[in-house]
């Protein structure tokens, strides 16, 4: 017997429309496929944070509309891959120094925070540099109805 | 994104937020918000209460609408969150560096102090 994983690729055009599609087409699948609400929050997290950030840094403001992002969406029996490919300038999530938490306002830093976030969010995240494109891949751990890890 | 304003006892403005606090919802309400908070010389409250995602750039403009409170001596308290917007807030530490309370009365309180 052969058991299928649920997938779904979705390309975007890169721009915050693109972003909101691709976001409501990633949670509509997950919530068909049966994904705990706090693990769909988590991958939605994680597209927010990982495209904003190619939106505002990767591109050159003039040829944004020239390109697609794509996110490659697998639903394992105890996480959701999320493989998010972009031809922005190479960037490693993981090579990004960690913000210090605040410990007073004046302290706060506004840039960062999102990294901070997915790597709050992420059970495993990868990257690699390929055929000119950035592949970004994190997986989110499922929860159970009780809310722990599956 | 949407957000209404009213007074809290004691004369504090009371922005309450509705919807996803990410990317396109700053964007839909950043003047507005920013505008209830600053454009009048008050403490303000910030229910988070019809909140159910908060990004970081939902994070960042509360840091600096409460920076810019802070530096013309207002206060800015945030209330009313749930489960999964605490959690960021936590993540962030926002906790720990503006007023994070669990309902509308003690917002009302602590600025009342």
């Amino acid at each position: 017997m052969t058991s299928t994983t649920p997938s779904l690729l979705i390309p975007m055009t890169a721009d915050i429309g693109g972003l909101e599609i691709a976001r409501l087409q990633a949670r509509q699948f997950l919530e068909n496929n049966h994904v705990d609400e706090h693990t769909v929050a988590g991958v939605e997290l994680v597209i927010e944070e990982a495209v904003t950030n190619t939106l505002r840094y990767g591109y050159e403001v003039t040829d944004a509309d020239e390109h697609t992002i794509e996110l490659d969406l697998q639903i394992e029996p105890a996480e959701v891959r999320l493989l998010i490919v972009d031809d922005a300038k190479a960037f490693d999530p993981m090579d990004a120094d960690a913000i210090l938490l605040p410990e007073t306002l004046d302290d706060a830093q506004v840039g960062g925070l999102g990294l901070l976030m997915i790597r709050n969010t992420a059970s495993s995240m990868a990257y690699e540099r390929r055929d000119g494109c950035n592949r970004f891949l994190v997986t989110v751990a499922r929860r159970g109805a009780d809310g722990e890890p599956l | 994104m949407d957000m209404s304003v009213e007074e809290l006892a004691g004369g504090a403005v009371c922005v309450a937020l509705q919807g996803r606090l990410d990317t396109v919802g700053v964007d839909q309400v950043e003047a507005r918000f920013k505008d209830a908070v600053l454009g009048t010389d008050r403490d303000a409250a910030v229910d988070l209460g019809a909140v159910s995602f908060l990004a970081s750039m939902g994070v960042r403009l509360i840091i600096t609408t409460a920076r810019a409170q802070k530096a013309r001596g207002r206060n800015l308290v945030l209330f009313g969150a749930k489960a999964q917007v605490q959690s960021t807030l936590q993540m962030v530490a926002l906790d720990q560096i503006i007023p994070v309370l669990p309902d509308r009365e003690q917002a009302t309180a602590r600025l009342a102090h």
